[in-house]
């Protein structure tokens, strides 16, 4: 086909998906490889000098840098698996047609997502207050002593889960949903003909049916747990505290680059992030693709 | 009717464009950054565009962190700079470091008698040049509830005189039922500073090396450590609900702060007179009764568009006494600019709310001796990223103020060493 013909066929439809290819370009890639470019510089704001991998080993001599990589893994360990398995156990629920105002409770349910993460935060900072916060007000009236939800080095890091699960539950329940009701319901009822149980269903069909989606929630879920920031800077205080408890890759990144204007090194932890993703994501999504 | 809509919006256009250059005709914009907008808007913006008419001044609100950002930005851009910014005094000195900010000695010099000497400083490069101009600034002192100190039989000259005359008092105050003062297990990092710039020490030296292992900062790290097991204090983080209900409900009986506090406690808890203000208790061996705690500087961005506008409102804000007075009255603020402590009805002035104390007089008092203090590029590195989050392990006992000092000069040392 000559190249006329061929635009003349195609023309239109290039023309309509490139804005999205110029914008992806101007605000994705670009950004993206001029930040690897950074993270090879000391860079003030007024001065660039090129120094090579001198930011990535500071990065691997930084013991901060290594607490907020542990502190990270520690909140993904914990509440990827957490929050994946209640968002199976909620959209099961809630698909089922026996359920009384199953709409109220998905739209209860996902609430927290669409609400401002520093909102959460607040609200959060006064639920859990050590001294007069709403939880230790309730665990001092069961008899149960009261917990230093933001203050004990051991504690701060469920309490930062305990958001994080609330939040963030609601939206893998809603991909399941909508992944639960994709499944053809012949499947079913070809099954209950067979003498197939309700737990038989949920274990033959449902869940490897349900595979892709799961493991789309997974991959979202340890993006969004690596990329979470505003907890340590809004709930905790002093932020990111206490100690370094609640310091995550991300805040430290935020603190290296806007509080101390390490730009340079401010780049090389992101890309530091972007590697973890990425290592983090590859089985995930080897394993999504098999499973499709 | 398309004919009639494209020369409607034909119209609208024209229209606009002249609605905008009809609203600069004639004048110069100056775009100030603040935080202190809701103030500046409605008087002193108004003031200053009354005395210089050529000039029309845009206020743009952003809160202190995001200005920060948004300057760094503007500078690494080289575009979209104001032509005059409020900065805080403890990131001013990154600033300066880094480049970007004006060189305003020539400016500044006539003026440098009428700012303390300390602010002075804070905003002078190591290159001796002068890039910031002082907005306000944070004389500290012991603020004390009169009623509480009249029951727990406390004489302020003799159990406020120095720190550990002041611990000791925790036990009066705790036979009671009140609390000494507020501090919790994570510490208090912004203390630590006060009390070692009282003593005539910074964190850091005149190279830039930190200096956390110095007897002046092991002393504030015991006092810390000393407060907090005397068990005289009330668990509240400062400025929560909890610590605002401590303060009116009469659960504390002091608290060290900055001038600024009096705008808070007038401000934040309208129920709770009767409080006192004396001079900081001193050190053994010192008599130093004061440092500093917060303050604010206006700069001027290299490259601003109009930084003749910029310098013009500057002079007017910070450094004319009707300004001053202007921040003094509105907000209860405690401007640098020291000839407003000279006017009779503020020399003079004084506050219910501190049994009418002349507090404007008494802080004035206390600036000349306020102790000079570094803030390098890599200070709050140190403060808040470093000493804030090491401080449980001095507060829990892991670590002896000594070695915890030690080790926390280990690490900033690695810091700065990247800067």
């Amino acid at each position: 086909m000559s190249t006329g013909r061929f635009v003349r066929a195609y023309g239109n439809c290039y023309a309509f998906v490139l804005p999205f290819f110029v914008l992806f370009g101007i605000f994705g890639v670009y950004p993206m490889f001029y930040s690897l470019y950074l993270s090879f510089v000391n860079w003030t704001p007024k001065k660039m000098t090129f120094i090579g991998l001198g930011n990535f080993q500071k990065l691997i001599a930084d013991p901060v840098f290594w607490t907020s990589i542990k502190n990270t893994l520690y909140l993904l360990v914990i509440n990827v698996p957490l929050m994946t398995l209640l968002a199976v156990i909620f959209a099961y629920m809630f698909n089922d047609s026996y359920i009384k105002g199953r709409r109220a409770y998905q739209l209860i349910y996902l609430l927290p997502y669409v609400t401002s993460t520093v909102a959460i935060s607040i609200v959060f900072r006064i639920l859990f207050d050590d001294a007069n916060g709403w939880i230790n007000v309730f665990l001092n009236r069961v008899g149960l002593p009261s917990v230093k939800w933001l203050r004990s080095e051991g504690v701060a890091m469920w309490t930062y889960n305990i958001l994080i699960i609330w939040q963030w539950t609601g939206y893998n329940m809603l991909i399941l949903l909508g992944g639960l009701q994709s499944i053809d319901n012949t499947l079913y009822e070809a099954a209950y003909i067979d003498g197939s149980t309700r737990s038989k269903n949920m274990l033959y069909i449902t869940i490897p049916h349900l595979m892709p989606v799961i493991w789309f929630c997974l991959i979202m879920s340890t993006i969004g747990t690596f990329n979470s920031f505003v907890p340590s800077k809004v709930l905790f205080s002093p932020a990111g505290g206490p100690g370094y408890a609640t310091y995550t890759i991300t805040f430290y990144q935020y603190l290296q680059t806007f509080q101390n204007f390490r730009l340079g090194s401010g780049a090389a932890i992101a890309f530091s992030i972007l590697i973890f993703v990425a290592v983090l994501s590859i089985p995930q999504v080897v394993r999504a693709i098999k499973d499709r | 009717m398309k004919r009639i809509l494209a020369v409607s919006l034909a119209l609208m256009l024209v229209l606009s464009v002249f609605a905008v250059s009809g609203m600069a005709e004639g004048k110069q914009k100056v775009v100030v950054w603040t935080w202190y907008s809701e103030q500046l808007g409605p008087s002193i913006c108004k003031a200053f565009e009354e005395k210089f008419p050529q000039y029309e001044v845009e206020a743009v609100n952003i809160p202190s962190a995001e200005l920060e950002q948004k300057l760094l930005a503007a500078i690494a851009a080289g575009s979209g700079l104001p032509d005059a910014s409020s900065l805080q005094g403890d990131s001013i000195q990154k600033f300066i470091a880094y480049g970007g900010l004006m060189d305003l000695t020539d400016k500044i010099t006539p003026m440098v008698p009428d700012y303390p000497p300390y602010k002075i400083a804070n905003d002078t490069g190591s290159d001796g040049k002068i890039y910031g101009v002082p907005i306000d600034c944070g004389p500290c002192a012991l603020y004390y509830q009169t009623e509480i100190a009249a029951e727990c039989g406390i004489d302020p000259a003799v159990d406020f005189a120095t720190w550990d005359a002041w611990l000791a008092s925790g036990e009066k105050y705790k036979a009671k039922g009140y609390a000494l003062a507020r501090m919790t297990e994570v510490g208090d990092s912004g203390a630590l500073g006060m009390w070692t710039q009282q003593q005539s020490q910074s964190l850091f030296d005149e190279e830039g090396n930190p200096t956390l292992n110095t007897p002046e900062f092991i002393k504030s790290a015991t006092l810390l450590k000393k407060l907090w097991d005397s068990g005289t204090t009330g668990d509240w983080a400062e400025w929560t609900p909890q610590y605002n209900d401590a303060v009116v409900g009469k659960k504390v009986g002091t608290l060290y702060g900055a001038a600024w506090y009096m705008n808070v406690f007038i401000h934040s808890f309208d129920d709770a007179r009767n409080w006192a203000i004396v001079p900081l208790p001193a050190f053994e061996g010192s008599d130093v009764r004061t440092s500093n705690l917060g303050g604010s500087e206006m700069i001027i961005p290299e490259g601003a568009e109009n930084p003749e506008g910029g310098w013009e409102f500057i002079k007017f804000y910070v450094g004319s006494t009707e300004s001053a007075n202007d921040r003094l009255n509105a907000l209860g603020e405690f401007p640098a600019y020291r000839p407003l402590y000279k006017l009779p009805e503020v020399e003079s002035k004084t506050a219910k709310y501190f049994g009418d104390q002349k507090v404007f007089a008494f802080f004035n008092d206390l600036l000349p001796s306020v102790p000079s203090y570094r803030t390098p590029a890599p200070f709050l590195a140190i403060r808040d990223n470093l000493l804030a989050p090491e401080l449980p392990k001095l507060m829990s006992g892991e670590l002896t103020p000594e070695a915890w000092a030690a080790n926390c000069q280990t690490l900033a040392e690695a810091i700065v060493k990247d800067f």
